[in-house]
Formats: C-alpha cells, sequence, structure tokens
C-alpha cells in the first residue's frame, strides 16, 4: 500500500492508494492532514521499513543456503534417475506412481 | 560451494540420455531397455561420481551447522559416516551407496533446518522469517521421506551382488560402505533402511512370496 501525501494551499493532506477489492480498481483514500497525518505516515513508513528489513533477512537466509540447495536438487535428480534406471535395467516397472513391479515376460 | 575432487564430471548429455529413455520405458516401451543398460555399462562411474556430490552435500551442511566449531564438526561427521553405515548393506552397488548418500544428506539438511527454526524461535525473529523456516522444514522432511522410500525400495528389490559379502561383513574397514567402498560383496543382505524405518518386519512383495514346493512324483 503506497502512500502520497498532497500540497494545497500550503496545507498537507495525506492520501493512500489501495486497489479496491470488489471493483480491482485503485483508489485513493483521504486519510487527513495536520500532525495525525504525519503520525500515520510516520507510522506506515515504519512499517515498510520493518518489511523491508523482514524480506533482507529471509533472502540472506535463502543466498546463504542457495549453493547447497543447489547440490541437493542435483544429487535428488541424479539419484531419482539412475535408481530408475537400474530398476527398469533389472526388469522392473512401475505404473502410475504404484509399486515397482516384475515386469511379466 | 565447493565441489572440487568429485572427479570429471560426466558430460550432461548422459544424464538427459538416461532422462528421455527413462520417460519413454515409463510409458511402456520395453524396446528401450537395452538402450538403457547400454548406457550404464558405457558410464560406470556415474553413481560414483553423484555420491561424490552427495558428500560434499554433506560436508557442506555439516560446515553450516557447525560453523568454528570444530568439535561439533567432528561429531557430525561421525554421527553422518555411522548413519551410512546403518544404511547401508555390506557390498552394497554404487547406485545403493549414491541412494543412502541422499538419505543421509536430506537427514543433515532436516536437523540443520529444524535447529535453525529452534534459533529464530529462541531469537525473536519476526513471522515472516518463522513462516519461511517452516516451509523450509516441510519441503525438507518430504525431501527426506522420499529419500528413504527410493533406498528401502531399491534395497527390497534388488539383491547385492552375489559374490562376496563375506568380505566385507569380516572387516569393519570394508563393511562401511558408503561411497569410499568398493568392495563386491556376496551374500544378499537384507534391506537395512527397511529395518530403520519400520519396527516389524516390512510388507512382503511379490518376490518375497515363497516358492511354490513342487510335489514329489513317484517313480
Amino acid at each position: 500500500m503506497a502512500f502520497e501525501t498532497r500540497r494545497s494551499g500550503g496545507n498537507e493532506y495525506l492520501y493512500l492508494s489501495e486497489r479496491d477489492a470488489k471493483t480491482g480498481r485503485v483508489v485513493k483514500r483521504y486519510w487527513g492532514r495536520g500532525p495525525k497525518a504525519d503520525a500515520a505516515a510516520k507510522a506506515l513508513e515504519a512499517r515498510r521499513q520493518q518489511r523491508a528489513a523482514e524480506r533482507l533477512a529471509v533472502e540472506r537466509t535463502r543466498a546463504e543456503l542457495h549453493a547447497v540447495d543447489g547440490m541437493m536438487a542435483e544429487l535428488e535428480t541424479v539419484a531419482v534417475a539412475l535408481m530408475e534406471a537400474t530398476l527398469l535395467a533389472a526388469g522392473f516397472h512401475r505404473a502410475n506412481y504404484s509399486r515397482w513391479r516384475k515386469q511379466r515376460k | 560451494m565447493a565441489t572440487e575432487g568429485i572427479g570429471e564430471p560426466p558430460p550432461p548429455e548422459v544424464l538427459t540420455e538416461i532422462q528421455g529413455v527413462i520417460a519413454k520405458a515409463k510409458t511402456g516401451d520395453t524396446s528401450v531397455l537395452p538402450q538403457l543398460r547400454a548406457i550404464l555399462d558405457r558410464h560406470p562411474g556415474l553413481s560414483r561420481h553423484f555420491g561424490d556430490l552427495g558428500k560434499h552435500a554433506e560436508s557442506a551442511w555439516i560446515a553450516l551447522a557447525a560453523g568454528n566449531n570444530a568439535y561439533l564438526r567432528e561429531t557430525l561427521t561421525r554421527e553422518a559416516k555411522a548413519r551410512r553405515t546403518e544404511l547401508a548393506r555390506p557390498g552394497a552397488t554404487p547406485v545403493e551407496a549414491l541412494l543412502v548418500q541422499r538419505v543421509v544428506a536430506c537427514g543433515l539438511q532436516l536437523d540443520y533446518l529444524t535447529a535453525a527454526e529452534a534459533n529464530a524461535l529462541g531469537a525473536g525473529d519476526t513471522y515472516r522469517q518463522l513462516q519461511y523456516h517452516s516451509k523450509r522444514i516441510e519441503r525438507a522432511q518430504r525431501m527426506y521421506l522420499s529419500a528413504m522410500g527410493a533406498l528401502v525400495t531399491f534395497q527390497k528389490l534388488m539383491p547385492v551382488p552375489q559374490v562376496v559379502a563375506e568380505i566385507a561383513m569380516g572387516d569393519p574397514v570394508r563393511a562401511d560402505v558408503g561411497c569410499e567402498s568398493r568392495a563386491q560383496p556376496a551374500r544378499v543382505a537384507p534391506p537395512r533402511a527397511a529395518e530403520y524405518l519400520f519396527e516389524e518386519e516390512p510388507v512382503a512383495t511379490e518376490r518375497d512370496e515363497p516358492e511354490p514346493v513342487l510335489a514329489r512324483v513317484p517313480c
């Protein structure tokens, strides 16, 4: 939710843009002016910064694990492929993700 | 992350080729099986190479968990080795060793993420961070169960080669299979991973059913 401040006649008016859930259109809502509007704007800015910091922390953790995640993904792909290849080569088959069975001759 | 020392990587087209053949075989086309066997024969080092990759993943999780704590690192390394020995049958084939390696790596991943979540809770992390941790744990649990399932299936269906086992069973060094042992076993060892998973006897498959007793015909 973004916010903007308009100047008109030397006064500041706080409007917030938000999407209307019913119509799907972006509408601007008037939130007031003066010290109350300033406090609301400050609170919104603090919340925005906090969310950015949280996102950054999650991204940092994700980046830390990125390399090992790549290895795990490769290991999984390869292990499954080689296991299936070995079982198929040994004469087993698996229909529709059911149990592996010996192929009938 | 370091992946040095895991030998010459197989050409990427080999895996694509195998996956293509598997996809065909899954549709019921048995004519591709000789081609599949030929590919596996042509690249015998495939599972060993990727088994080593599994070891690197294992080391990476240990490094992440232990940080600078050398004692914890040593403990986790020993624990991983013990788990490998526990799960692998003596004289396991490289494919089985790879599956065991995958289970061990997935187990370490799950342990690490669970500890990380506990730390995050203790440190008073935000809802978004905790949500991320719990999603990761859920995924890690699925991976671990899937790895275990694959190993149990493989051990149930594929007996270890009929060559030795005596050597591997008698010698504790060779018995520690994982990726390091290349011992050629002899006895059909029971599926260890199944014992690990189930307290009681695993459900018998078609292959486990006893051979029908033939009636003696008088001469």
